[in-house]
């Protein structure tokens, strides 16, 4: 299997076909899946992905073709979480350089497409935009609604006081 | 003859009000104290025999001391230029600013600022106690102020079955509700953006989990956002799970077991028995083992609960014990005074712990804004034996080395095991080579809701490593550590 360098057709939702290596593809466990599943015969039809449109497809296999070389990740959930690091390699932080809705759009596609690592970084981009922020400042980044009450809210900070430092 | 002069007019009244206040405050001012506010009793004459009872008792009304965020030089003096500007109005201003002076060790202003604020109003201490002490830690208990009381689960009964209802339900209504997007800024415009809106919950929850990681405040401050955060961040027991097991701020980077030789070299198998009375344990239950137990039988099987509530050292700043005392001088022979001169003696102890097990620890006169950047292990080895005594860190030369470790099942097996946990010890070389430090202490909490942030003295003793000997170190003078935040430290080294 490893020898075949062959092509696959993937198709985004509005239309476009894009073409790439097999190996890279593969990053998707989805699509590695489902090669496995289908064998020769989905090496000679495209790949609908429903859920990604043109943009977001690129930028995503954009991402794969610079990883195709990783090891794969482990596959025990637990243990791999528990000694991941919190750093975002230099150029996966570049790569993350897009505005809100792109990134949110990767982070949705990878979680569709099944590529944990992609979603790994893409999570940790947007929590490194949380950390350090006031509750105002966060609905400010992501344009969220306070729903509470003045005395809700009091309340919630009250609870939560004694996790800040002084 | 009386003519009209407001001037004078105004200066009677006050004065009026003066004499009145006062007449009051002496009438009842018989058991008052007149100085300073209730402190617990001395806590450093406390040995480990005295059951820790007492102490837990005590806790209701131990003064908040709070140092400022020591960052460094230019941030302290922000912070003292700060307070310093705005001048005290009223008797809890003043009393405020007494107790800021005093943990800061100046005993005269603080005095002085004491008397004032007593002077403005006798019930001053009352007053100041039911602002900072939420009522549950006095006696006194303001119904209205439920709220308060919420957060604060009284420390004596370890009531640890979470908090009380009301937050639990009002959190439990948020369990289906979404993340409401922004309304446009003008009507009739499309919405901002809000893509977190349309995350699935299971992407939300890895986006906390991941901002858990990299700074709990940070997480627990989602909850602030809006409904939806706030039942994630409360009962999301799979993130906290992670934040308890990690090595981050949780229980993964605890040691209970010795790490390192006193000197911090890497452990040798065969030590030299020194650690007899504590180190009898026998092979006890794996870390992750203590703490799946632990999670069912103290902490009502809740991960949230049991970060909050369980002893931990923090690795993000420093532990400072501000010691003051009162020497009685001499007046001098030679000239003809009324008293005889005190002399207030102000030092600080420093404790910083390391994550590889050991500890630094520093007995100096030095303030901690001129301490606190320092306390670095490669600082410590600059200065060794009084070198590169030209650099500012030069107070370093007398710092310590030290390991620490927490209590375990170990050291007290008759206790439940929720209870064997809480204690720290550190043992570090003396200040000559033949003596050896011990120190015990208790974790404690020290102000609203905060957890882990107080060391209490259980013991001081000093180990003579050519005689055998061990002798105590009475502990009249010391006060209890209060955690700093520390910048520099980072996440801690």
């Amino acid at each position: 299997m490893a020898t075949e360098s062959n092509k696959i057709t993937l198709v985004s939702n509005d239309g476009a076909e894009v073409v790439v290596d097999r190996n890279v593809a593969e990053r998707s466990m989805l699509i590695k899946n489902m090669m496995e599943d289908l064998g020769e015969a989905a090496m000679t039809q495209s790949v609908p992905i429903p859920n990604v449109n043109e943009s977001v497809l690129k930028k995503v296999i954009e991402w794969c073709e610079h990883h195709k070389n990783d090891p794969p990740a482990a596959a025990d959930d637990d243990s791999d979480s528990r000694k991941k690091t919190t750093d975002i390699e230099e150029w996966d932080q570049k790569f993350m350089q897009v505005d809100q809705e792109m990134l949110f759009e990767i982070i949705l596609a990878s979680n569709y497409l099944d590529i944990k690592p992609l979603l790994d970084v893409g999570c940790k981009t947007v929590a490194n935009m949380i950390k350090g922020k006031s509750p105002e400042e966060i609905r400010k980044t992501f344009n969220i609604t306070n729903d509470f009450t003045p005395e809700e809210e009091e309340q919630i900070r009250r609870e939560n006081e004694w996790a800040e430092d002084r | 003859m009386e003519e009209p002069n407001p001037e004078l007019e105004s200066f009677r009244q006050q004065w009026r009000a003066e004499v009145s206040a006062r007449a009051q405050a002496d009438g009842n001012g018989a058991t008052k104290p007149s100085k300073a506010p209730r402190r617990p009793p001395p806590i450093t004459s406390l040995s480990s025999s005295i059951p820790l009872k007492s102490v837990k008792e005590d806790e209701g009304h131990v003064e908040p001391q709070i140092f400022p965020r020591l960052d460094g030089p230019s941030s302290s003096e922000e912070h003292t230029r700060s307070t310093s500007t705005k001048e005290p109005q009223s008797a809890l201003d003043h009393y405020e600013r007494a107790v800021e002076r005093e943990s800061q060790g100046s005993l005269g202003d603080s005095l002085s600022l004491y008397r004032k604020a007593f002077r403005l109003d006798h019930r001053v201490d009352q007053k100041y106690k039911n602002k900072h002490f939420p009522p549950s830690y006095s006696k006194h208990t303001n119904p209205n102020s439920s709220n308060a009381a919420a957060t604060v689960p009284n420390p004596a009964h370890h009531s640890l079955d979470g908090p009380p209802q009301t937050i639990k339900q009002l959190i439990a209504r948020y369990a289906g509700l979404n993340i409401e997007p922004a309304p446009p800024a003008i009507e009739g415009t499309p919405p901002p953006p809000c893509p977190l809106a349309d995350l699935p919950e299971e992407i939300l929850v890895h986006i906390f989990q991941e901002v858990a990681i990299i700074d709990v405040a940070s997480f627990v401050r989602l909850a602030q956002v809006c409904k939806k955060m706030a039942y994630l961040v409360t009962s999301n027991e799979q993130i906290w799970k992670r934040v308890c097991l990690g090595s981050e701020v949780g229980f993964g980077a605890m040691h209970y077991q010795w790490q390192r030789e006193v000197l911090g070299g890497p452990l040798k198998e065969d030590t030299l028995g020194l650690d007899e009375d504590f180190d009898e344990m026998e092979p006890s239950l794996s870390k992750e083992a203590i703490t799946e137990a632990l999670l069912h039988a103290g902490y009502s099987a809740s991960w949230h609960l049991m970060f909050r509530f369980r002893p931990r050292i923090r690795f993000n700043g420093c532990y400072i014990s501000t010691v003051n005392y009162i020497r009685p001088g001499q007046a001098s022979p030679n000239q003809i005074t009324w008293n005889s001169p005190v002399h207030i003696i102000t030092y600080y102890r420093y404790l910083r712990f390391f994550r590889d097990g050991t500890v630094i620890s520093l007995l100096t006169t030095t303030e901690p804004a001129d301490v606190v950047q320092y306390l670095t292990k490669e600082l410590q080895e600059t200065h060794r034996d009084g070198a590169a005594a030209h650099l500012p860190s030069v107070v370093m030369q007398n710092a310590l080395r030290g390991r620490w470790r927490l209590s375990t099942a170990g050291d007290s097996p008759d206790a439940d095991l929720k209870d064997t946990e809480g204690d720290v010890f550190v043992e570090t070389e003396g200040a000559r080579a033949k003596y050896m430090y011990r120190m015990k202490f208790s974790l404690r909490s020290a102000g609203k809701g905060a957890r882990n942030n107080k060391l209490v003295w259980q013991g001081f003793w000093n180990y003579n490593l050519l005689t055998d000997d061990s002798g105590e170190f009475t502990l009249r003078n010391d006060k209890a550590f209060f955690w700093s935040r520390v910048r520099s430290y980072g996440d801690g080294a």
